[in-house]
């Protein structure tokens, strides 16, 4: 049943997005198919808590359908899945899904999973909704009642359909290491094959994130990542001044609702959209973030659910910002050290004018990060002791990628004398 | 230039991917479970009707850090139940009418035993 839970996302996605693309190759085929599918079902969701819709197993079939009457009715306009990549791009999903293989066979069991996402899963899935209720009783803040939710929302419908939570999260985080996997090859382009093989290695194989640990399992960020990898890539492609820009729209609503990261990263990406992008779409990828994150934080203000563990006051921000360097540099462990060059690494890679809007949007993601540190209630070194790594290691794939095929792609102004 | 950036990707993708191999090799296979999920699995038949307040009673004392681990094992356990914990002062206060005391339990003044279940005593609130 953990896997019905995952198809009924995944292949209304998988239809919409063969129904409504331009051009499909495989990895793109896979990215879409996850991110359609889940914007569908969390659209879905969205509205069905409007209208006073109980979510239940029948109601999960609406994607579906919707899917099916767009299909139908763009028959004509299906593109074939171009076979791209060929054995490389075939070798690296095949790596994928043996990791895929493994991370699916033992149930999510983190303690962020039990007291946050599972459990805010099983509580949505017996409401039938986000339980605003729940949320608001002022005792369950330690479950981050205004956290974004497209990962409790996504683990609730295993519930609705007689699996665990805990199961659902296992079989998600397999699909989610694949789609990680062709969104890194895809992040890639301009590579070579070889080149865009590694690449979507270093998604097959996220560092950190799909750690079977109590630190890890069934945490949001490998959807976290997924989202990231596929939102870079497409601004990268932007800047290139390829392809439309909705397939980005698509993906920023989606990460608006993974994780205050994925907000944070979702409103840098479309203030790098704003400023490169051209004409009156340079207004598409802001918009849909707003509406997004206006939709969550009006329903959250709506149903007077809050979250106790923000200080806002600016001496303590800018006191914790200056122990930050510190605190970093006595709690980093080895892991958060290698994270850290190949953070550096990348980055260095990551030159070149079709890329400014990666730079912006990662510049204001640093910022975001760094202030979301400053204004917690939690201690500093704690903290960042037990969230650095994660927080490092989830964009980390996608910007590996993007910094491999941005320095093998060469532009206009980049190409070597003769 | 171009020779600096090429290495400096290959390099990022073998810091991560090197860190990838690893976190597979190392990670464990065995699912954990805490310790208060052992104590308070009693509570999924307690007879408690749902959407009750119910206050939570902890054996640990009020300055005990992994006060609050204890809260969101009941919620984990009873989703169904709208948890607080019992205020600092060890006893259950006659706000709510239900109050769960991790361990054993004797009825107290306004309170009556409810049920006895393993680990945990159900305790309701004399009308």
């Amino acid at each position: 049943m953990a896997w019905l839970a995952v198809a009924v996302v995944v292949l209304p996605g998988a239809a919409l997005a063969l129904a409504l693309g331009r051009r499909l190759d495989a990895a793109c085929a896979v990215v879409a198919s996850v991110t359609v599918g889940m914007v569908a079902m969390i659209v879905w969701f969205a509205l069905a808590d409007l209208v006073g819709i109980r979510w239940s197993a029948t109601s999960l079939l609406v994607p579906a359908v919707v899917a099916i009457v767009v299909l139908s009715i763009r028959r004509a306009a299906i593109v074939p899945i171009t076979r791209e990549g060929g054995g490389w791009l075939a070798a690296a999903l095949a790596l994928a899904v043996a990791h895929a293989w493994i991370l699916s066979r033992i149930p999510a069991f983190g303690w962020d999973f039990r007291y946050i996402w599972g459990l805010k899963a099983r509580v949505f899935a017996a409401a039938g909704g986000h339980a605003w209720g729940w949320l608001a009783w002022p005792p369950n803040t330690f479950a981050h009642p205004t956290y974004p939710p497209l990962w409790p929302d996504l683990l609730a419908i295993g519930p609705m359909l007689g699996a665990s939570a805990g199961q659902t999260a296992a079989a998600w985080n397999a699909v989610l290491v694949v789609a990680l996997a062709a969104a890194c090859w895809t992040a890639s382009a301009g590579a070579p094959p070889p080149l865009r093989f590694a690449a979507a290695i270093v998604g097959a194989l996220a560092p950190v994130i799909f750690t079977r640990t109590v630190q890890h399992s069934g945490y949001a960020e490998p959807l976290l990542a997924v989202l990231a990898a596929a939102a870079l890539a497409w601004l990268a492609a932007l800047g290139e001044g390829k392809g439309p820009v909705a397939p980005l729209a698509v993906v920023t609503v989606a990460l608006a609702l993974a994780k205050n990261e994925g907000l944070a990263l979702a409103v840098a990406v479309a203030v790098a959209a704003l400023l490169s992008v051209r004409g009156h779409s340079k207004f598409a990828v802001p918009g849909a973030v707003a509406l997004t994150a206006g939709w969550w934080l009006a329903s959250l203000a709506a149903h007077r659910v809050s979250d106790q563990h923000l200080n806002l006051d600016p001496i303590r921000a800018v006191g914790r910002v200056a122990a930050m360097p510190g605190a970093v540099a006595s709690s980093a462990s080895a892991e958060v050290i290698v994270l850290g060059i190949a953070w550096v690494a990348a980055l260095f890679a990551l030159r070149g004018p079709a890329l400014r809007g990666v730079r912006t949007a990662l510049t204001l993601f640093a910022v975001a990060v760094i202030a979301a540190y400053a204004t917690s209630t939690d201690g500093l070194a704690w903290q960042l002791g037990v969230t650095l790594s994660r927080v490092l290691a989830a964009p980390l794939p996608g910007v590996v990628a993007l910094a491999i095929g941005a320095s093998w792609r060469r532009g206009p102004t980049e190409q070597e004398p003769a | 230039m171009v020779l600096a950036r090429r290495l400096a990707a290959v390099v990022a993708a073998a810091l991560a991917i090197a860190l990838g191999v690893h976190g597979v090799a190392t990670q464990t296979s065995a699912r954990r479970e805490p310790t208060v999920a052992q104590i308070l699995r009693p509570l999924a038949g307690a007879p408690i009707p749902g959407g009750t307040v119910v206050q939570l009673l902890p054996p640990s004392g009020p300055s005990d850090p992994n006060r609050g681990t204890w809260l969101m094992e009941a919620a984990w356990q009873r989703r169904d139940l709208r948890w607080q914990l019992a205020e600092p002062g060890e006893r259950c206060v006659p706000t709510t009418s239900f109050c769960v005391v991790v361990g054993e339990a004797s009825e107290a003044s306004g309170w009556r035993v409810a049920a006895r279940l393993v680990n945990v005593t159900i305790l309701r609130r004399v009308e």
